[in-house]
């Protein structure tokens, strides 16, 4: 039996493929013709570098939304590193050994994550929400609310967030990095090509021998660490361990999240597809600014946004890989 | 019996919640031997089945593989002894690709990379030598039928070279023509050696090509016999329990 794609099926593939990319497109165009300094050199770095930590963060939660779970806890993890980072810096003046402990407090969230939603069997929402009160509950504890300010920080640190390597802002080659890895190990490896069939279809993935639990505890880790890698470089870029400073990376990088799922793959979350959508949201924020439009509009478009590309997906016949 | 057969399953005993799925089977499975497991729904085919192949655990029983008593706790236990499934639920991954769904679990790798050319080369060959017609391997096994997705599944765990396949009802939902592919493969896998448990509701299918039969009914074994001196009535009679 051989079937061929016929001419609709292939214009709706392509449209399902490449049509949030399309309307990104058109968004840059509308915010270039309407407003004066949106499209310049100055913007786009300023956007790119605005991006960074969106898209850096979004790579964690990616591997384990293409395994077919959720994390709630990146959020509030995000600022607990955030502080205790800066105050690592703070008291030892020792930069490996700050960015040391805050890439094993990442590990330790992740792996709590996963221990709780994978091995035991909460699920995933509670189990990563849970994990991310205590995260706060512990921050406010630790800090009492109080910003941890950082006295002659270190050269090196300060560069992370906020240095250039010729015109391109250090964060930006972080976020690259960190995208090419995520792309290289989500694409090429047999580590990634299993996350996607635990998402795909767990049974399935039962079936051939793959230990679901432990792919899946590991996704945890991985958005773990990625969180602790947006803590270092948010931190670098305040100046200083702010409580609350991670707060609105989880609607962000869920609006991101979901955004990729509509593009290029079949309905999984892709690495290049966070990228596109962490640019669609930043450039949103950047251009909505220039507007004069009110900050908690943004907050009303990005939740049109979600609505719109989830039922996009519904509508393109798309099976999310995303049960909550 | 004289010779010990490839697989001896004794007192299977599996609950689910308060329900007995399955009390006291046995199972015995020769060399070279297709095996009919036959029996209404719930009457606990899948079940068996599955615990040997590793999907669950019984609560109670013993099996021996060649006369040795393995434990099979995981569906690698199942693969390391040889024991491959197609299940009924299939077990692809819909938005994989061909290739990709027949090298699920068994990756080629090159220093953790995965090795797409030879997947797709292998994939290809493969269902070529199982005459399975597939445009590319590189389809998204969602877009295809039936048929395709199932023969998929046989080729996936061929591959594997095993000495036993399992097939929980093979040719279900398929075309006149594909059910005879698939039963024509079975038979050219036993003559290569291999040994076959096949579960079917169609019994014309099961009669066609095993040599043994045998009946579960709510649980339990009502029905072990030559498929050459039974006939359908018998099967039927004992599946449904009239006595």
């Amino acid at each position: 039996m051989v079937e061929r794609m016929g001419k609709w099926e292939f214009l709706r593939t392509i449209t399902r493929k490449y049509g949030t990319t399309v309307a990104g497109i058109f968004i840059f165009i509308g915010f270039s013709c309407t407003t004066k300094y949106f499209f310049t050199t100055h913007n786009f770095f300023l956007m790119l570098k605005q991006m960074s930590m969106l898209t850096i963060i979004s790579l964690g939660f990616t591997f384990v939304m293409a395994a077919g779970g959720f994390d709630m806890s990146i959020g509030f993890a995000t600022g607990l590193i955030n502080v205790f980072f800066a105050s690592v810096l703070l008291h030892t003046g020792n930069l490996p050994l700050a960015i040391l402990i805050a890439l094993l407090m990442g590990s330790l969230v992740g792996l709590t994550n996963g221990a709780l939603a994978a091995y035991i069997g909460l699920p995933d929402f509670i189990a990563t929400f849970a994990v991310g009160s205590i995260a706060l509950g512990i921050d406010m504890l630790f800090t009492g609310g109080n910003p941890v300010f950082l006295q002659n920080p270190p050269e090196a640190f300060l560069f992370i967030g906020q240095g250039y390597l010729g015109p391109v802002p250090f964060p930006v080659i972080v976020m690259f990095v960190v995208l090419a890895m995520a792309l290289i190990v989500l694409n090429r490896t047999k580590l990634g090509m299993r996350i996607y069939a635990i998402g795909g279809n767990p049974v399935a993935a039962l079936y051939a021998g793959i230990n679901v639990r432990f792919y899946r505890l590991l996704t945890f880790i991985i958005s773990g660490l990625s969180v602790a890698a947006t803590s270092v470089v948010l931190t670098s870029r305040l100046g200083s361990g702010q409580p609350q400073a991670g707060e609105n990376y989880l609607l962000d990088a869920i609006s991101v999240c979901f955004l990729s799922t509509t593009m290029f793959g079949e309905g999984e979350p892709t690495g290049e597809g966070v990228f596109v959508g962490a640019f669609i949201i930043t450039m949103l924020s950047s251009g909505l600014t220039m507007l004069n439009v009110a900050y908690y509009f943004q907050y009303i478009t990005k939740g049109v946004i979600v609505i719109l590309a989830v039922t996009s997906s519904i509508l393109m016949g798309q099976k999310l890989q995303v049960k909550i | 019996m004289a010779e010990e057969p490839l697989i001896r399953m004794r007192n299977i005993f599996k609950k689910f919640g308060g329900i007995h799925a399955l009390e006291d089977v046995d199972f015995d499975l020769g060399y070279s031997e297709i095996v009919g497991l036959v029996g209404d729904n719930g009457a606990g085919k899948t079940t068996l089945i599955k615990i040997l192949s590793g999907v669950y655990r019984c609560n109670m029983g013993e099996i021996f593989f060649k006369g040795e008593k393995v434990d099979i706790k995981t569906t690698n236990d199942a693969k390391e002894l040889g024991i491959e499934t197609v299940h009924q639920d299939l077990g692809l991954v819909d938005n994989f690709n061909v290739a990709k769904n027949m090298f699920l679990g068994k990756e080629p790798t090159t220093l953790g990379w995965l090795n797409r050319r030879y997947m797709e080369r292998e994939s290809q060959s493969i269902l070529g030598e199982l005459g399975i017609e597939i445009r590319s391997v590189k389809l998204i096994v969602r877009n295809l039928s039936g048929g395709q997705r199932k023969a998929i599944a046989v080729g996936k765990a061929i591959y594997s070279k095993p000495r036993i396949i399992i097939m929980d009802e093979p040719t279900a939902a398929l075309a006149v023509k594909e059910t005879e592919e698939v039963l024509k493969l079975m038979v050219r896998l036993k003559e290569r050696g291999l040994s076959i448990v096949f579960i079917s509701h169609v019994l014309q299918e099961i009669f066609s090509v095993t040599d043994r039969i045998i009946v579960l009914k709510s649980g339990k074994k009502v029905g072990d016999m030559k498929a050459k001196e039974t006939n359908m009535e018998e099967i039927v009679r004992l599946m449904v329990g009239a006595r």
